[in-house]
């Protein structure tokens, strides 16, 4: 069963401790410039998301890489760039529509999110769970139970006012 | 004075000097400069050395990419080493100057024929150069210089042992003065010869794969304004082909050119320039035309006009819209 990142985007709240630690776990360094994931915020930095690759399942770096460099890993289901076949022309990097894809301004070469083999750091540190690594399924279902979550909660507001 | 002493003595003692002398301090400099460049530490020497070796032999993808190329340009090279060196001729010619160096010469007839290949190749260099309308333009004087001056000692070589121009007045008498001079020609120009690469306009896309792969650091690429500009330092190149190699376009040439001025530091010079495109929500350039073209014929999109950064922010937007 391949799993993936869910993302709650209202649980944020731009500490960038993700990026931190997938700096460290991917590159040794602290700089969140070379991390996977990376933390936008918006609106005076009042609402922030972690960005990171989608795995989508019809990739569109795939389509645009011309040496055939990135390719799917079966068992974690992440895209793979093979360091030995690409040749950092960042046609991929154009190509993503979510700019899930970066350049790591060191060394050069393009960096994707790779699910860590598996333990997604990002997941495991982030201290509000606003990064969550589930089964692809069960995403659907995090999200109804998110919806009903916040339904409640609304109708745990309105119930105070004695309506 | 006699013109055969100065001829096949002391002239081929000064070329000879002039080739060693110059490809020593080209040694020393091109160290020096990889030693102070700004590579990564871990691919410096070992990847300039692996580079520097795959070059030497036919077997990678630029020989696959461009076989019609790169295999005639192979025989052609090892023509004009094994021949000089291996003919039994030559060898003898040790012990009339001094040394009692001797090797296994190749047998006459080899020797023969692998002239008659090199001269052919030269013959279809020149003409291919010459007559293919795309080469001719980006073609310098030097370009049919240096396939004159190599030709020409193998060809008077093959006059010389088959006496097949003796008949021809003031040539044949002194066809052997001349082989030697032409050959000395040929040994001061390997000094003054120098790498080149060069990159197709009309192919490139600027993607600046060619600079990542650059072991040495000899091709780089900065942008200015608009512009994505290409610089070329020759002193840093090893003519190891990995740009060539590399180019998902195959944009990239490499070849030769003689360069008296400047020598040996031509500093970073201009090959190529390639327009950007700007982002069409922040305005900062982000990506060459070209290679945004060559992407939309495999995928139309229209989110292909906005830069990293916004993609992000927008696809951020997007998801906190729809929690």
């Amino acid at each position: 069963m391949s799993k993936t990142l869910l993302i709650y985007p209202e649980k944020c709240l731009g500490c960038r401790i993700c990026e931190m630690f997938c700096s460290l776990s991917h590159t040794d360094t602290c700089n969140p410039a070379r991390s996977r994931v990376n933390i936008v915020k918006m609106d005076l930095d009042v609402r922030c998301v972690p960005m990171v690759c989608q795995q989508c399942a019809d990739p569109a770096c795939e389509k645009a890489c011309p040496s055939g460099a990135i390719h799917r890993n079966e068992t974690t289901g992440a895209m793979e760039t093979d360091p030995e076949h690409c040749i950092g022309c960042r046609m991929c990097m154009l190509a993503c529509p979510f700019g899930g894809t970066g350049a790591d301004p060191w060394e050069g070469a393009v960096i994707r999110c790779d699910l860590c083999q598996g333990e997604p750091k990002c997941a495991e540190v982030c201290p509000y769970g606003a990064i969550v690594y589930v089964d692809e399924d069960r995403q659907g279902l995090h999200k109804k139970r998110s919806g009903v979550e916040r339904f409640l909660t609304a109708l745990e507001s309105l119930s105070g006012k004695g309506i | 004075m006699d013109w055969d002493v100065v001829v096949q003595y002391y002239f081929l003692q000064v070329a000879v000097f002039i080739l060693v002398s110059g490809l020593t301090l080209r040694l020393i400099i091109f160290l020096f400069t990889i030693a102070k460049s700004s590579i990564r530490e871990d691919r410096k020497f070992r990847f300039v050395f692996t580079a520097l070796g795959r070059s030497l032999v036919p077997f990678h993808m630029a020989v696959k990419k461009r076989t019609l190329y790169t295999i005639p340009r192979y025989f052609f090279h090892i023509g004009l080493i094994v021949i000089p060196i291996w003919y039994s001729r030559h060898i003898a010619l040790w012990e009339t100057y001094g040394f009692e160096w001797y090797w296994t010469a190749l047998p006459d007839e080899w020797i023969d024929s692998l002239t008659l290949l090199v001269l052919g190749f030269a013959v279809y260099f020149s003409i291919r150069r010459i007559f293919s309308e795309k080469i001719r333009r980006r073609s310098m004087k030097s370009d049919y210089l240096v396939i004159i001056i190599t030709a020409l000692p193998f060809l008077t070589g093959y006059a010389l042992t088959h006496g097949s121009l003796d008949a021809v007045p003031f040539i044949g008498g002194n066809i052997e003065n001349i082989h030697v001079l032409t050959a000395e020609a040929m040994i001061v120009m390997v000094a003054f010869l120098f790498c080149r690469v060069r990159l197709n306009e009309a192919h490139c896309i600027g993607c600046t794969s060619c600079e990542l792969s650059c072991p040495t650091g000899a091709l780089v690429s900065n942008e200015v304004e608009k512009e994505r500009i290409f610089l070329y330092a020759v002193y840093r190149c090893i003519c190891c082909g990995t740009c060539m190699i590399t180019c998902p376009e195959a944009a990239v040439e490499v070849g030769h050119e003689v360069r008296m001025a400047k020598w040996p530091f031509g500093s970073g010079e201009k090959l190529l320039s390639v327009s950007l495109k700007t982002c069409e929500k922040c305005g900062i350039f982000f990506a060459p035309d070209a290679q945004l073209n060559k992407l939309r014929r495999n995928i139309s999109e229209d989110y292909l006009c906005f830069c990293q950064k916004c993609k992000q922010r927008e696809s951020a937007k997007k998801l906190f819209a729809g929690k």
